[in-house]
């Protein structure tokens, strides 16, 4: 019995802080929001309605535009996250082979990522702005002198372009580490066997990474959907809203339009989204894991 | 047992400390807008000594009044009317801070971190409303029977009046007088067709005639939309049908002549759609470009750009009534309102008293903060508020000045107005359409 006691007492002295916090940062206020997910609070008022289910039909019946907020992220996250994971691994098999100067195109590559997204954005949008243009106007080419952040499809590309620019260099990092990782008597009994430098990376290079690999695709979807600062600095949402991701969707129903309550409904929904795809990610490239283990 | 004691103490310490932290999460909470300029720094650092004012407590205590607010041109000047009047009035001081891009996120989380400001700025009617369960009624004050009815109106809700106006502010085009003479154009055009003709005149002259920051929905949604809202035949009972569904944007004439008039607008622009308010600004600023919307609010950011600049404000005319095209738009677009729950309430309403009902007070408003009074009173100071403000003064003056109504909007609606807008002049919607959009961004933002 009084052994019992002590185990509990023991379990909470080394889990309960971490708990507590976690408890105290993460699950408070997630209740709290799915609270007001059920009210029509503004942000401001002292007094607020419930309105039961009312914000969840908003947003399913399209009368709040987030399901298309959700298309263009979904659209945008894919791009991004193909070209993120093959160019950040294929930087790696670059940076790992026998060139020069490695060092330095490893803190070339990697430097973006320590820049935060909003400056990033502010930068590139003063590109696109101002120095494509001057470009564009020396080379006479129509290809810079577009207005890059004017249309759907342009505005659509320079994020594409900031973002993998901006991640490329995480994905390389740890790919790095798994390639140099790999042991070096399998590649070499691979070469005697008489296999191609491609099939020996395909075959035994890449399964040897997975682990790897499920991290760097985890990490990257679930930056890709959570998408903000850049959108937020580099394009505003604009040209007529056609680049609003929907975290940035979330932000300016409950701080420009006030509509909290709102807000925090479709930041439920978000959740929601974002924890089936990261499930099915995790469950699949888990699967892979065991299978070449 | 003793042990168990001793593992318990532990506890509650580990407790005591994740107290600490919850709080630091909290706080930290109010500054999560994306930027966080070293003014706020600042202020949290003066939020902290007002606590500790008891320090000393030998003499009387001093009052802390925090000012937050959005005009960020006038933040130096304001700075030092603040010590002026310190210096006469030693029981209170003053924390001064201006913010621009998030000054409506930082509001809220200043006011859910439990930093909130003593004095802050409302933009008008809808913001007052929203504002309102923390607005101090200031009806009883001796300047309200002084301020202009046009001030009045949008900041009045069921009869209190709620903010000291800062300043009116109008718009229209702006345009280079140099420029303008150099085309040969000797008179501002107050017609559509004359409009064609100094066009048509600055281009023959190699002179780009127009810039406009489509690329922002800003402007377009607050400015351009207006245009269309102000010049209905009664507009506050426009804004009412349209929430009651007796009035409508769709296919209403005076805003299909705003389209048109957009499309022309936009096809004697370059790169429209990539061009943003610094784009325009520096456009504008540097000659290269004759006219661009804006108002005397752009007179700061002209007078850094040198004495040989040399503009003034027009009005935008949609079509060929000249009556009605010569007028520019003109509105209060800031007061202060006083938080009240403020501890220096009372030191706050003197302050304001003194700012509108004194000669000295009313000097710091029109000379040190460059501003166009919404008192009947006194006047502005032409030395002091440029060109650009000596030409709204004089429309003012004349009674030639539709009204500013963007604040009447529901909340969302300039940016969705913004938005239809962008898409007129992308050509992705015709003038009929933008109607169209326009009513179906109020329907869904209108609060029912």
């Amino acid at each position: 019995m009084k052994k019992q006691k002590m185990g509990f007492w023991r379990h909470a002295l080394f889990l309960g802080p971490a708990s507590l916090a976690f408890a105290l940062a993460v699950v408070v206020p997630f209740v709290i929001s799915v609270i007001y997910s059920f009210t029509d609070w503004n942000g401001v008022a002292n007094d607020i309605k419930f309105i039961g289910l009312d914000n969840f039909v908003r947003i399913f019946s399209g009368k709040s535009n987030f399901l298309g907020s959700f298309w263009f992220t979904l659209k945008i996250s894919v791009v991004n996250i193909i070209l993120i994971n093959v160019l950040g691994t294929l930087l790696a098999v670059a940076l790992t082979s026998a060139i020069r100067a490695k060092g330095l195109f490893r803190v070339a590559f990697y430097l973006p990522n320590t820049i935060g997204g909003l400056i990033l954005g502010f930068v590139w949008q003063f590109i696109f702005v101002t120095g494509f243009p001057a470009i564009g106007q020396l080379l006479q080419s129509g290809f810079f002198n577009q207005q890059w952040l004017g249309t759907e499809s342009t505005a659509f590309i320079g994020l594409v372009i900031v973002s993998v620019w901006q991640n490329v260099g995480y994905v390389m990092v740890i790919m790095t580490a798994a390639l140099m990782g790999v042991p070096s008597d399998l590649i070499e009994s691979a070469r005697i066997d008489g296999a191609s430098a491609v099939c020996t990376f395909f075959k035994v290079k890449l399964p040897l990474c997975m682990p790897y690999i499920t991290v760097c695709l985890f990490w990257t979807i679930s930056n890709a959907f959570k998408m903000f600062e850049l959108n937020y600095s580099l394009t505003k949402g604009g040209p007529y809203g056609s680049t609003n991701s929907m975290a940035l969707y979330i932000y300016n129903d409950a701080f420009a339009n006030n509509k909290y309550g709102l807000a925090t409904a479709e930041s439920l929904v978000f959740f929601v989204i974002i924890m089936l795809i990261t499930g099915i990610q995790m469950y699949f490239t888990g699967k892979k894991e065991r299978e070449y283990q | 047992m003793k042990e168990r004691k001793r593992l318990l103490a532990l506890l509650l310490s580990g407790v005591m400390a994740l107290g600490m932290f919850g709080c630091g999460v909290t706080t930290g909470s109010g500054d999560a807008a994306p930027e966080k300029t070293p003014a706020a720094q600042d202020s949290g650092e003066a939020a902290g000594d007002k606590g500790a004012g008891t320090a000393d407590a030998g003499t009387t205590e001093k009052k802390t009044i925090y000012i937050y607010q959005l005009k960020i041109q006038i933040d130096e000047a304001l700075k030092n009317v603040c010590k002026q009047y310190s210096e006469m009035h030693p029981e209170v001081e003053f924390v001064v801070e201006s913010e621009a891009d998030n000054y409506f996120t930082s509001l809220k989380t200043k006011f859910t971190g439990g930093q909130a400001p003593d004095v802050f700025t409302i933009v008008g009617n809808a913001d007052a409303k929203l504002w309102q369960s923390h607005l101090e009624d200031l009806s009883d004050q001796p300047w309200v029977a002084d301020m202009i009815d046009l001030a009045k109106q949008d900041i009045t809700i069921d009869g209190g009046v709620y903010g000291l106006p800062v300043s009116v502010e109008g718009y229209g085009y702006m345009y280079n007088k140099k420029l303008f003479e150099q085309a040969g154009i000797t008179q501002v055009p107050t017609t559509l067709t004359e409009m064609k003709a100094a066009v048509d005149k600055l281009e023959a002259a190699g002179i780009s005639p127009i810039t406009q920051p489509y690329m922002d929905w800003y402007q377009a949604g607050n400015f351009m939309v207006n245009v269309g809202i102000a010049r209905q035949e009664d507009p506050m009972a426009f804004l009412q049908g349209l929430n009651d569904g007796s009035t409508t944007f769709v296919d209403n004439p005076v805003f299909l002549t705003l389209a048109d008039y957009l499309l022309y607008d936009v096809s004697k622009c370059t790169n429209p759609m990539n061009t943003d308010f610094n784009t325009q600004t520096s456009l504008f600023s540097n000659q290269e470009v004759a006219m661009t919307l804006g108002g005397n609010w752009n007179q700061p950011t002209l007078d850094e750009a040198g004495p040989d600049l040399s503009a003034g404000l027009m009005p935008f005319p949609i079509d060929d009534d000249k009556e009605a095209n010569d007028m520019l738009f003109a509105g209060v677009t800031g007061y202060w309102g006083i938080n009240k729950d403020s501890e220096a309430k009372e030191e706050i309403k003197e302050f304001f008293t003194w700012l509108s009902t004194t000669p000295e007070g009313q000097k710091c408003m029109t000379t040190d903060l460059q501003m166009i009074p919404a008192f009947r009173s006194f006047e502005a100071d032409p030395d002091s508020i440029g060109e650009l403000g000596t030409d709204l003064s004089s429309y003012i003056n004349q009674g030639k000045v539709y009204g500013m109504y963007h604040s009447y909007y529901p909340d969302g609606f300039a940016q969705a107005a913004g938005e239809a807008v962008q898409k007129l002049v992308a050509g992705n919607i015709d003038g009929a359409a933008f109607t169209r959009e326009l009513q179906n961004g109020w329907d869904n933002l209108k609060t029912e």
